[in-house]
């Protein structure tokens, strides 16, 4: 079938992690040290570190979970988390919009910046396909 | 169909499209008019820009011609939607990567999430019409 020939085989899963789980222990280590100069490059490097991160992150949602990942259900699935997280994304923006207008304080931590909002999204998309795919699983046990 | 249901009518385009440039041309009026003195704009503006997000999503929903719901649209949303998601990591990463070597001499470590979510809502919309395009001009021939 030709979804599944596009997606990622679950022996490669180390790929999307170490995409994800590297670049932390990288930063994390960048900080300790204080490599960290904010002022010149630091940033930079921290928004580098943030895309792998979220590149790997895409590679875990399209990652083939089960035997039957692929067919019709499974790209239902995959349609209805993604249309949610673009849907969240959008509504994120403008619940935050109008805790702004209301000058709520403590929603103050940059939450308009790109990064975190294309987090929130794959969060959300990967959150929703997650648990599609373990409800289905159940009924299927429970079927057995 | 359960997804048809689910799908806003062609004729009910209108809401969509008052969604998306209504807010827009309050928000110039407000401008042309002075009355950004009087209120806090770049809030003002955020909220604007939010809803026409929402409008932009709205036309995304829209039944476009009388099979759409079916199987093959399915796919095609699918794969609108997964290629704006990319585009969405795609602009982070290459901008990451523009500001590390100093390209055009411009400040990319500014990013901002509306710009973001209006460039993926974009990608997505115009990646799914050009689909629709090909699919009729494909069904005329």
């Amino acid at each position: 079938m030709k979804t599944r020939k596009i997606l990622i085989p679950k022996r490669n899963i180390w790929i999307s992690l170490s995409l994800i789980i590297i670049p932390i222990i990288f930063l994390v280590l960048l900080r300790i040290f204080n490599f960290l100069d904010f002022e010149t490059y630091g940033k930079i490097v921290t928004n580098l570190i943030a895309s792998t991160i979220l590149l790997g992150m895409l590679l875990l949602f399209i990652t083939q979970w089960t035997k039957d990942d692929g067919d019709e259900m499974y790209l239902q699935f995959r349609l209805i988390s993604s249309l949610s997280s673009v849907f969240f994304g959008v509504g994120f923006l403008l619940v935050n919009s109008i805790w702004d207008l209301v000058t709520l304080s403590f929603t103050d931590f940059g939450i308009h910046n790109s990064f975190f909002l294309m987090f929130m999204i794959l969060w959300w998309q990967l959150f929703v396909f997650g648990s599609q795919v373990y409800k289905l699983r159940k009924e299927l046990t429970k079927n057995d | 169909m359960k997804t048809k249901s689910r799908l806003i009518p062609k004729s009910k385009m209108w809401i969509s499209l008052t969604i998306i440039f209504l807010p827009v041309l309050i928000l110039i009026f407000l401008k042309s008019a002075d009355f950004h003195e009087l209120l806090d704009f770049s809030k003002l503006s955020k909220i604007t820009a939010s809803i026409s997000l929402i409008g932009m999503f709205l036309l995304f929903m829209t039944q476009w011609t009388k099979d759409d719901g079916d199987e093959m649209y399915l796919q095609i949303r699918l794969t609108a939607v997964l290629l704006g998601v990319i585009t969405g990591i795609t602009t982070l990463l290459v901008s990451s990567i523009f500001s590390l070597i100093n390209w055009l001499d411009f400040d990319y470590t500014h990013y901002n999430g509306f710009g973001l979510m209006f460039f993926i809502l974009l990608m997505i919309l115009s990646n799914f019409g050009q689909q629709i395009y090909s699919l009729s001009k494909q069904r005329e021939e």
